[in-house]
Formats: structure tokens, C-alpha cells, sequence
């Protein structure tokens, strides 16, 4: 790291913090899109993030990267965002205002095709919620190597731990997406069926 | 074995059920690549810079500052003392009225035991 670039960021030098906002900002903004799924807290964490990092750069020793930091930062908080959020929904549920998510749509633009916008933002969903079902480290490496593309060694600078481990956490979370998928899948098959037999080319009179 | 295994759901062979399943699968996971990213927000520096500005500025004083401290604040801690000390006052005095009440009952009483006593000793005689 320059020492120098690290120098005047800790000295509070705003050129050198708005080139540092600069370089991270879309990163930062997408690993928390990626876990609360909603662009405007996603926003505002992502400005969470950096307004802790302004705060702590006069102690920053530099012993980590400063993407590394900032990822972990943006990661950790937006699992207390999530975990916030729920417990938010949780008592409007109990008290009967029935919160809603409003989350926004996940899928990619599919076109014109409004049939396939609605089957892609159905997928996307059904992949969001299995992904949030796995376990927090699982979840936390598979998003940011499936969806931000960030390399093991990266994952591993950021939860900690190794890259060979990181590895082994998104194989296993795979695995787990996987199952559950063709779970939910199987089971939808199979009530199709039951509700229409008459359709299916075995099931006839 | 083969009997005991779970047959497919009516009208879907077993393969065309299990490729069925994991052709929907793997297009589930195909979501990791297609998901839509967020732009960058020209204005995100410059609302980040408002926030930071927004701390760094000392919190302005409470209005009326003065008043409260130096008259409101030491006028209610007077109010307070002089409220404790009369009911303090107050307590004491009621007790003291309890007491007095008690012993004149108690004198009357035996008063009146006495008197019946002495009549009740004239009749004996």
C-alpha cells in the first residue's frame, strides 16, 4: 500500500478520501444490495460504511488492505441491518401493521418479454431466500464469490480465514443451494401433478 | 429396494422429472450471474460529505439555555426541598395527633373500667 496515499487518508486529506470513496463505492453499495436487497438501504449502509471508515482512518494501522476492511465493514453491517430489519418486521407482524419487505426486484432485465421478467424475478427471489437460509459464513461467502465475483483469497481477508476454507465454505453452500432448490422444485412438480392429471399424458381417463 | 423407492408424481417419468428439477435448479443458480448490479451514484460522495459535515458540526445549545440553568433547574430543586420538608412537617404532625388521640381513648377507658369496677363493688357490699 502507498504509504504516502495511506499517510494523507489518515490525515484527512479530502482528496485522498474522495479517491478512496471513488474506488470502493461500487462494491461497497452492491455487497450490501446483495444482502438487503433493497437499493435504498443499500445506499445508505454503503454511507454507513464510509462514514465509519473516515472515522477510524486516523487509527488505521494499515496491517489489512483498505478494500479488505471496507468489504468486511460493509458485510458486517449489513447483516445488522438485516438482522435489524427482521426484528422490525417481526414486531410489526406481533402488533399487526404487517411491515412489508419491499425489497426490490432482483432479476436481471429480461427483455420485453413480461412472461420471462416474472419468471426470472421468481427465480431470483427463490435463489435470494435459499441463499439468506444458509449459514451465516456459508451465506457470506457465496455471496460475495457468485455475486460480486471476489476472488477466495479476497473472501478469505475479509471473513478471516483462509482460501482454502473459503473454498470449502462455498462448495458446501453450493451443495446446500442445491438441495433446497430441487426441494422446492420437486415439490412443486409434484403438486402440479395432483392438481392436474388430466393434463399429464399418462394420466388419462 | 425398487419397491420401496418413492415413485415419480403421476405422469412424469423418472428421468424426466429428475432432469426436469435440475434443469430448474441450474437455472436458479444462473441468477448468481444475471442479477442486476446498482449503478454508481454521482451524488453518493457529495451526501457522504454532508453526513460527515453533519457530525463534525458541535451540537448547537438547548434553547433557553440560560433560563434553565440558571434560574428554572435551581427553582425547581427549591420546590423540591421546601416540598419534602412541609410533608416531612406534615407526617409528623398527623402522627403526633394519632398518638394523642390513642392515649385519651386509652384514659378514657380505663376511666371508664374503673367507674364500673367501684360500682360493681358497691353492689357487693
Amino acid at each position: 500500500m502507498d504509504q504516502n496515499y495511506l499517510n494523507r487518508l489518515r490525515s484527512g486529506d479530502e482528496a485522498a478520501f474522495r479517491a478512496l470513496v471513488e474506488e470502493h463505492q461500487n462494491r461497497t453499495v452492491n455487497i450490501c444490495f446483495r444482502f438487503l436487497r433493497n437499493e435504498e438501504d443499500a445506499r445508505d449502509t454503503a454511507q454507513e460504511v464510509f462514514l465509519e471508515i473516515y472515522r477510524a482512518l486516523p487509527g488505521f494501522r494499515g496491517e489489512s488492505e483498505l478494500g479488505t476492511w471496507i468489504y468486511r465493514i460493509a458485510t458486517t453491517k449489513s447483516l445488522d441491518a438485516l438482522r435489524r430489519r427482521k426484528r422490525k418486521k417481526r414486531l410489526d407482524a406481533l402488533r399487526g401493521t404487517g411491515g412489508s419487505d419491499e425489497l426490490d426486484g432482483a432479476a436481471a432485465d429480461g427483455g420485453s418479454d413480461p412472461g420471462r421478467v416474472l419468471e426470472e424475478r421468481e427465480r431470483a427471489d427463490l435463489l435470494r431466500e435459499a441463499v439468506e437460509s444458509l449459514p451465516r459464513s456459508q451465506r457470506i461467502a457465496v455471496t460475495l464469490a457468485k455475486y460480486e465475483g471476489m476472488s477466495s483469497a479476497e473472501i478469505g481477508r475479509v471473513l478471516g480465514t483462509s482460501a482454502v476454507a473459503v473454498d470449502s465454505l462455498v462448495y458446501r453452500a453450493q451443495a446446500g443451494l442445491r438441495r433446497k432448490l430441487a426441494k422446492i422444485y420437486g415439490r412443486r412438480l409434484k403438486n402440479e401433478a395432483e392438481v392436474s392429471p388430466s393434463e399429464s399424458p399418462s394420466g388419462g381417463v | 429396494m425398487e419397491e420401496r423407492r418413492k415413485g415419480p408424481p403421476r405422469g412424469l417419468p423418472a428421468m424426466s422429472r429428475k432432469e426436469t428439477i435440475e434443469r430448474e435448479v441450474e437455472a436458479t443458480l444462473h441468477g448468481f450471474e444475471t442479477d442486476r448490479r446498482l449503478a454508481d451514484d454521482p451524488e453518493f460522495y457529495a451526501a457522504l460529505r454532508r453526513r460527515i459535515r453533519a457530525e463534525e458540526r458541535p451540537a448547537a445549545p438547548p434553547a433557553g439555555g440560560f433560563f434553565r440553568r440558571r434560574i428554572l433547574v435551581p427553582a425547581l430543586l427549591i420546590v423540591m426541598v421546601v416540598l419534602n420538608i412541609v410533608t416531612a412537617l406534615a407526617v409528623t404532625r398527623i402522627r403526633k395527633t394519632e398518638i394523642e388521640t390513642r392515649e385519651q381513648g386509652l384514659t378514657a377507658l380505663v376511666q371508664s373500667y374503673a367507674a364500673e369496677q367501684a360500682e360493681f363493688a358497691s353492689y357487693l357490699k
